[in-house]
């Protein structure tokens, strides 16, 4: 290579100023090692929870979510911190290459071994790589600015000021933060362009941004002097960002790989399931430090972008819930009581003593801090969740804080005691008989598991749920999809009535204990009779089910209504071929289907097998589908604030212009048809569950006898 | 404070009620059972007194069979501290109920008897009155309100077309109505608490009452069936029905 093609390194530095760049090397690590050990403890006063297991799988996603950047470009706007993310990873491995060719060669070389390589076509490309890095970051923390200080986008919106005013970093860590990063490289240009102008070699080609910057200078007259002192401006600028790293939320660098290693890898909206419930004196969360670790490393993980609230139901209605600021303000609480938590278990420990709490002090969490309205508000959708660039998990936060109010206090909005009671009483919340459980099925000609014959040869068993057994428009929905699975000859059953309520409600609502004890109940009865098989109507029955009856004891394969007539029909067993059913339709996705079990496209192919029928797509739908209002129990209770989260779902509908809005859970129908009736729409448009739009695509009935 | 709460068990207000065939009595088998609704709400208002005064006891009682245990549970998992069950076999009548109350009145000596103004299953609206009765007691009945202040206690009653406001001195009877209270929800703590309360089963024989019944219950039946209601086709044909069929014109 051609050694005479290279920069010298720290021209025009006096030593004072070299002494001075790696002497805050110091100071820096101290820093880096103090605020580790601070979060470590803070993190720590979390309780026990495992989050090592299938470290290959975290690694994976750590890699792909954070290395990767898979969530940060998800929203259209990701680019500007991909941007920033590329050539900021781009410049620090530029100035680790150079600090490994003039400090760690040097050292090398006299020990007798040289290897200096920052010269020849390497510099060249280098020169060029980096000049494109500096660029990128210029543009990415532009817009970035721009972004926060112009357009201002809602889901940047901080929390009231009084309940952040202690924390500085939130007032200045953006804007300090973005100042430095543009101007960092916007020093490191002009340090190249006054080397340039200095040594102007043949090469300069290659600094394509520097070289016109070089000619500027050149024109202002700067000379060594202004190189010099803009050098160790840059220094300092440099040292400023550095320090920012462990001191402001620039830390993520760290925090948020970490959070995406650690994070949930059970189905999403999995609740965990209280230990040792009928021993336990606590139960719920109501002082930050009842956390898990891992939910205290979520607060300190929040980079407070907004995500969380682009379709969060209650943010999009006007409600006091904002799954962000919920956050924020948790954090808050942790950070101002840290020390004397912290300081208590110091001294626990040293004195062999059990971990004993200081005495509560400060603002109570769920009441003064995060607030009644915003614990209950929450409909469990997920996409908070879902949205969240860093894996933070918003929804068990939640549900704890319900289970303290309704576990320890009884202090719960009143309708959900209706629901309670319900389930308690009747095995179903609207608290309707349990003997007339089956009364829909009357007349249907369905075998009821208990006394079926020939029990071997039950291909499902037909979970129909509360909504399903109880509610007159479900019902319709029930005959439907048995009128379907009659079609297509499926052997299936019911439970009749020894189905129960799953407790889906009572669990969202933080009714633990009611929870296990129907899980319990349900488990038994079904392990009684094995079913192969088991198909909902109800995502919530479905989730419930699958995904959370395995911690009560009952693995159980279940599959959706959605899945189940797909399955019929791909196998040649349904043939829906009557264009009765033939309309423009969207589906509106289920929460607990497309969410939190990831399962969209099986009803999507079940309303195009449907002769004539024209499936359109909103913006908001599959894994971005807006919640209809009614999960988490929010069915169970008012919705006292804002504006009506069915009726804003169901304007966004609207925007497919559809005859039929499809819907594949009862909750949401009852959502959707309310909004419907709510406008008035009702001549124009109708809400049909997927089961009821099959068994319109069927042929009639047969009339016995042979055709003509 | 020391208030006495009788409660009674019987069939989730969503239960269908089956008739036996031969009238005895009502089918058990699935029927869910709970604490009279007027029961829970006296039970609530009991508590309301003790969080406004702690000192004070709350002991509720029930008149049954060993399963009323149940009940009594319930109650003191919502924060009654101790429970009392006369154990007796059906069938009794309510002036045996009354008396056995009144008897367990003079042994616990409370200051207050709060109970719900009927029970749901058989709506006889006598055990209150009879209980002030026996007791030489003053009471109040159908309470919507009640407030307690210097030894007396004051009682707004919901009577037809208004309301009526009383005041008497302690110890007496109220009879609650529904719109008294929202009862709350048992927390898990109180219901694991509820587990080591002390519940003193008293067979009705050791108390020495004279029970011999004032009425028997001969037969029950169950209402007869709505019929379907009709179309008609016009209003001069619903006007012919109504002249020709209901009578009512």
């Amino acid at each position: 290579m051609d050694q005479s093609i290279t920069r010298p390194i720290l021209w025009n530095v006096p030593v004072l100023f070299q002494v001075f760049m790696y002497g805050m090397l110091v100071p820096l690590g101290a820093v880096f090692v103090w605020a580790g050990l601070r979060w470590y403890r803070i993190v720590s006063l979390g309780k026990a929870e495992d989050r090592f297991d299938r470290p290959l799988i975290r690694l994976w996603i750590a890699l792909r979510d954070a290395v990767g950047q898979g969530r940060v470009v998800r929203e259209s706007w990701g680019w500007m911190h991909y941007l920033l993310y590329v050539a900021f990873v781009g410049l620090f491995i530029g100035t680790t290459i150079v600090f490994i060719n003039s400090d760690i060669a040097w050292l090398f070389a006299r020990l007798g071994h040289p290897f200096y390589f920052y010269d020849g076509f390497f510099y060249l490309v280098f020169k060029a790589a980096m000049d494109t890095f500096f660029l990128l970051i210029i543009v990415g923390a532009g817009a970035t600015a721009l972004r926060r200080a112009v357009a201002r986008p809602s889901v940047l919106a901080q929390p009231p000021a009084e309940k952040i005013a202690s924390n500085l970093e939130n007032r200045l860590g953006y804007w300090a933060a973005l100042i430095l990063l543009l101007l960092v490289p916007l020093t490191g240009l002009m340090l190249e362009a006054a080397r340039i102008n200095a040594h102007p070699p043949g090469f300069v080609e290659w600094a394509y941004i520097a070289r016109p910057l070089a000619r500027l200078e050149a024109l202002l007259g700067a000379g060594a002097g202004f190189h010099r002192w803009l050098w160790l401006f840059h220094v300092v600028l440099v040292y400023g960002l550095l320090f920012g790293f462990p001191l402001t939320k620039l830390r993520h660098f760290i925090f948020a790989p970490l959070n995406l290693f650690f994070r949930n890898l059970k189905p999403r909206g999995r609740l965990a399931p209280i230990a040792d419930l009928e021993n336990a004196e606590e139960f719920g969360v109501a002082r930050v430090q009842d956390y898990t670790w891992k939910q205290l490393l979520d607060m300190a993980s929040c980079l407070e972008c907004g995500r969380c609230t682009i379709n969060c139901p209650t943010v999009n209605t006007g409600k006091t819930l904002n799954p962000k600021f919920v956050v924020i303000e948790q954090r808050e609480l942790l950070l101002k009581q840290a020390p004397a938590l912290v300081a208590a278990r110091q001294n626990a420990s040293s004195n062999g003593e059990a971990k004993t709490e200081p005495a509560a002090s400060g603002p109570d969490m769920i009441t003064e801090v995060v607030t009644e309205a915003a614990i209950w508000g929450c409909t469990t959708c997920g996409w908070c969740e879902e949205g969240c660039p860093v894996g933070i998990e918003h929804i068990q936060r939640f549900v704890d804080m319900r289970r303290h109010q309704v576990l320890m206090e009884g202090s719960f909005p009143q309708e959900a005691a209706n629901a309670f009671r319900g389930i308690e009483n009747q095995g179903n919340p609207w608290g309707l008989e349990q003997a007339r459980r089956a009364d829909w099925a009357k007349g249907l000609d369905i075998p009821v598991l208990a006394g079926m014959e020939r029990p071997q040869d039950l291909e499902v068993l037909y979970w129909v749920g509360c909504a399903g057994s109880y509610d007159e428009r479900s019902q319709r929905v029930s005959r439907a999809l048995v009128r379907v699975m009659q079609e297509a000859g499926v052997r299936f059953a019911i439970l009749g009535t020894e189905e129960r309520c799953t407790g889906d409600p009572a669990r969202r609502l933080g009714n633990e204990y009611l929870y296990a004890m129907v899980a319990a109940q349900n488990v038994e009865t079904l392990e009684r009779y094995r079913p192969p098989r088991i198909v909902t109507q109800c995502p919530h029955c479905f989730h419930n089910l699958k995904n959370e009856y395995p911690d009560f004891g009952g693995k159980f394969e279940v599959v959706h209504e959605a899945e189940f007539i797909e399955e019929l029909i791909r196998a040649g067993r349904l043939k829906p071929n009557s264009a009765a059913a033939a309309r423009r339709v969207t589906y509106h996705d289920p929460c607990y289907m497309a969410r939190h079990n990831g399962r969209f496209s099986a009803a999507r192919s079940v309303l195009r097998a449907l002769p004539g029928s024209v499936v359109g797509e909103v913006a908001c739908s599959r894994e971005r589908t807006f919640c209809c209002g009614a999960g988490g129990g929010c069915f169970w209770k008012e919705e006292r604030e804002g504006t009506r989260i069915n009726q804003h779902r169901f304007a966004q509908l609207c925007e497919a212009d559809p005859e039929t809005v499809a819907v594949g859970c009862p909750f949401c129908l009852t959502q959707m048809e309310d909004a419907l009736k709510a406008r008035s729409l009702e001549e124009r448009m109708n809400v049909k569950d997927l089961a009821e739009l099959v068994a319109d695509a069927l042929a009639p009935a047969k009339p016995s006898g042979n055709p003509a | 404070m020391k208030i006495l709460v009788p409660i009674k068990r019987v069939p989730d207000p969503a239960t269908t009620i089956r008739v036996l065939a031969d009238g005895s009595g009502i089918a058990t088998d699935n029927v869910k059972w709970v604490i009279n609704p007027f029961d829970e709400i006296a039970v609530e208002e009991a508590l309301r007194v003790k969080e406004k005064q702690p000192a004070s006891e709350v002991v509720v009682v029930a008149v049954g069979e060993p399963a009323w245990q149940e009940q009594l549970r319930t109650a003191l998992a919502m924060g009654a501290d101790r429970a009392v069950l006369v154990r007796i076999s059906p069938p009794v009548d309510t002036g045996a109920v009354a008396r056995i109350l009144a008897r367990v009145a003079a042994d616990e000596k409370p200051d207050l008897i709060i109970l719900g103004k009927q029970a749901i299953d058989d709506d006889s609206n006598q055990i209150g009155q009879m209980l002030a009765e026996l007791l030489g007691w003053p009471q109040a009945t159908f309470a919507s309100k009640v407030e307690l202040a210097d030894g007396r206690c004051t009682v707004v009653r919901e009577v037809d077309g208004g309301l009526e406001t009383l005041s008497f001195p302690l110890p007496g009877v109220i009879t609650t109505d529904l719109r008294l209270n929202e009862p709350r929800y048992a927390s898990l703590p109180g219901i694991m608490k509820a587990r080591k309360k002390e519940l003193k089963e008293i067979p009705v024989e050791t108390l020495g009452l004279n029970l011999a019944p004032l009425l028997k219950v001969r037969r029950l039946a169950s209402p007869s069936k709505r019929q379907a209601g009709r179309k008609v086709a016009s209003a001069a044909e619903l006007v012919s029905l109504l002249h020709s069929e209901a009578k009512v014109l």
